[in-house]
């Protein structure tokens, strides 16, 4: 007995001491210092073995560059190793025939052993040309810097200017754009399409501090119910515009030095003026053109699992414009609708998500939706007369109040497969849109969107 | 105008780690960069990778860098979170 229990300690301590060392690896990754000359940084995990280490010995390393004009090969000298536990890197102090500013170069890491390690290259990150930092009176001409390579754009790059413009929705994000199509097939009658096609695209550049863009909002047929004789396209919704968007975040004092940082419910705010959105119904031949400020309280999201996520964003919005063209007649029924004119009204409201996500099959760390279930509610307050359009047992009734119109909207996405522009969607829809408010009673679809998101 | 404090690699991670909406949750020695993402601190979605964008843009001031050339999928580990902002802060 006394024999096992001694093995086992041997066993304990064996593997006790062997993590430290494989667990250390090189990343692949390096890039130059911006402030201190002559210094590029290599990245690596794991915690490295105490003592004469291979990866801390200066003979180990090599920072070989050649420059556009002349493809000539050079070597730089690694004058001293620097490890940093702290943000996992290596600093490599460089002497001698230093790469000079637009450079292209790569480090080669080739210990002598023994201890015996295999050899392994690293090139340095693309750096931005225009990122020189400024000269500085004493210090060596500049730093190290790349010339950016050509390479074919893909979505699993971290760089957004090598990203093609549209990528699947990944990592968590819902999708910039989406357009669903489902249909309903019942006995007796024609199927009813629907589609929906959802969007807001931004520009990189900014005016004002917020970023311009376009969103749209065109549904067709969501008003339908069977038994329907028609496979008309009949857009029932479609709002469309140029939109500013800016987001603010919240910058809270940092915690004392010793002291733990703490969590703020608050995360940010996103502003997003639209100039002007209009909103139109050809069934009915109504507009109305829209100026809608509207503020996200965008609230630290709460994190039951590893793998997924709850959020809860507050909406609060003003509506404020004019009727542009308002009909005689509303599904075969005379209305006077003289005396809808100016718009004004609140909007209140929240979004939320409950979303699971699973790591990238891809191995890259990355994460993708595998199923969200998201809710919106919307209240909007008039503050003149506006129509309300109610069918209820096939008898259409039309008012012109101040009472509130509320919109409930809720979807479950999931997407099993590998393609993640394809889901399927399931959606809930209850209340009255814009113009007209016509009374949409509890419409469930089912069918399959195809999404994308915007590279930035 | 401010002086710039060195864009070294803590500095940048520094800045990474309290731009997102759950700083508390960086550990270190126990958390590694390169195993810790942004998701785990709390950017879960595109409003948040916008709003920790721009809080990281606003924090490494007297340094500039665009919104776009911030890496802030939420899958993002934090070491690769702060070498964007080394590489591309100017």
């Amino acid at each position: 007995m006394p024999s096992k229990r001694l093995v086992l300690l041997l066993l304990v301590c064996c593997a006790a001491a062997r993590p430290a060392e494989t667990s250390f690896k090189l990343t692949g990754t390096a890039e130059a210092d911006r402030t201190a000359p002559n210094a590029v940084y290599v990245d690596y995990t794991g915690s490295l073995a105490p003592g004469p280490n291979p990866f801390l010995t200066p003979s180990s390393w090599r920072v070989f560059w050649s420059v556009k004009s002349n493809p000539a090969i050079h070597a730089a000298h690694v004058a001293s190793v620097e490890p940093d536990a702290a943000s996992q890197k290596i600093r490599l102090l460089l002497d001698g025939d230093v790469p000079p500013a637009g450079a292209s170069w790569s480090v080669l890491f080739n210990p002598a052993g023994p201890p015996y390690v295999l050899p392994q290259v690293i090139a340095g990150t693309p750096t931005r040309e225009e990122s020189a930092p400024e000269p500085q009176a004493g210090t060596p001409a500049g730093p190290v810097a790349h010339v950016p390579a050509k390479t074919k754009k893909s979505c699993d790059s971290t760089d957004a200017k090598q990203k093609p413009m549209f990528c699947p929705a990944a990592s968590g994000q819902p999708p910039d754009v989406t357009l669903t199509a489902s249909f309903l097939a019942a006995g007796g009658t024609k199927p009813i399409y629907t589609l929906v096609l959802k969007g807001t695209l931004q520009e990189n550049g900014t005016f004002l501090g917020f970023h311009p863009g376009v969103s749209t909002d065109f549904e067709i047929n969501q008003n339908l119910k069977p038994p329907v004789n028609s496979t008309t396209f009949d857009p029932d919704s479609i709002t469309a515009g140029l939109s500013f968007v800016r987001v603010i975040p919240m910058l809270y004092s940092p915690p004392p030095q010793g002291q733990p940082a703490r969590d703020h419910l608050l995360y940010g705010v996103k502003l997003q003026l639209g100039v002007p959105n209009f909103e139109f119904s050809t069934s009915d031949s109504s507009s109305s053109i829209v100026f809608n400020p509207a503020a996200t309280f965008v609230l630290t999201s709460w994190q039951p699992t590893k793998h997924s996520y709850v959020t809860f964003y507050p909406f609060l919005a003003l509506e404020a414009g004019e009727n542009l063209s308002k009909p005689a007649k509303i599904e075969k029924i005379p209305v006077n609708l003289s005396s809808y004119n100016a718009i004004l009204r609140g909007v209140l409201g929240t979004d939320a998500a409950l979303v699971t996500v699973s790591p990238d099959d891809k191995g890259k760390g990355g994460m993708v939706n595998t199923f969200s279930l998201t809710g919106s509610y919307r209240v909007r307050l008039p503050a003149f007369d506006e129509p309300e359009v109610r069918t209820l047992h096939q008898v259409t009734t039309v008012d012109l109040t101040t009472k509130a119109r509320h919109w409930v909207e809720g979807d479950i996405n999931f997407a099993p497969w590998s393609f993640k522009y394809l889901a399927i969607t399931g959606k809930y829809q209850y209340g009255e849109l814009p113009p007209l408010f016509k009374l949409l009673d509890h419409s469930f679809t089912i069918g399959l969107t195809l999404q994308a998101s915007q590279s930035k | 105008m401010a002086d710039k404090p060195a864009l070294t690699p803590d500095f940048c991670l520094h800045v990474v780690v309290n731009s997102t909406p759950k700083p508390s949750q960086w550990k270190p020695p126990a958390d590694t960069p390169s195993t810790k993402t942004l998701f785990d601190l709390g950017v879960v979605d595109a409003l948040t990778s916008s709003v920790f964008a721009a809080g990281v843009k606003a924090r490494i001031f007297p340094w500039h860098i665009d919104d776009s050339d911030v890496t802030s999928a939420p899958g993002t580990t934090l070491q690769a979170a702060a070498n964007s902002v080394q590489n591309n802060a100017f």
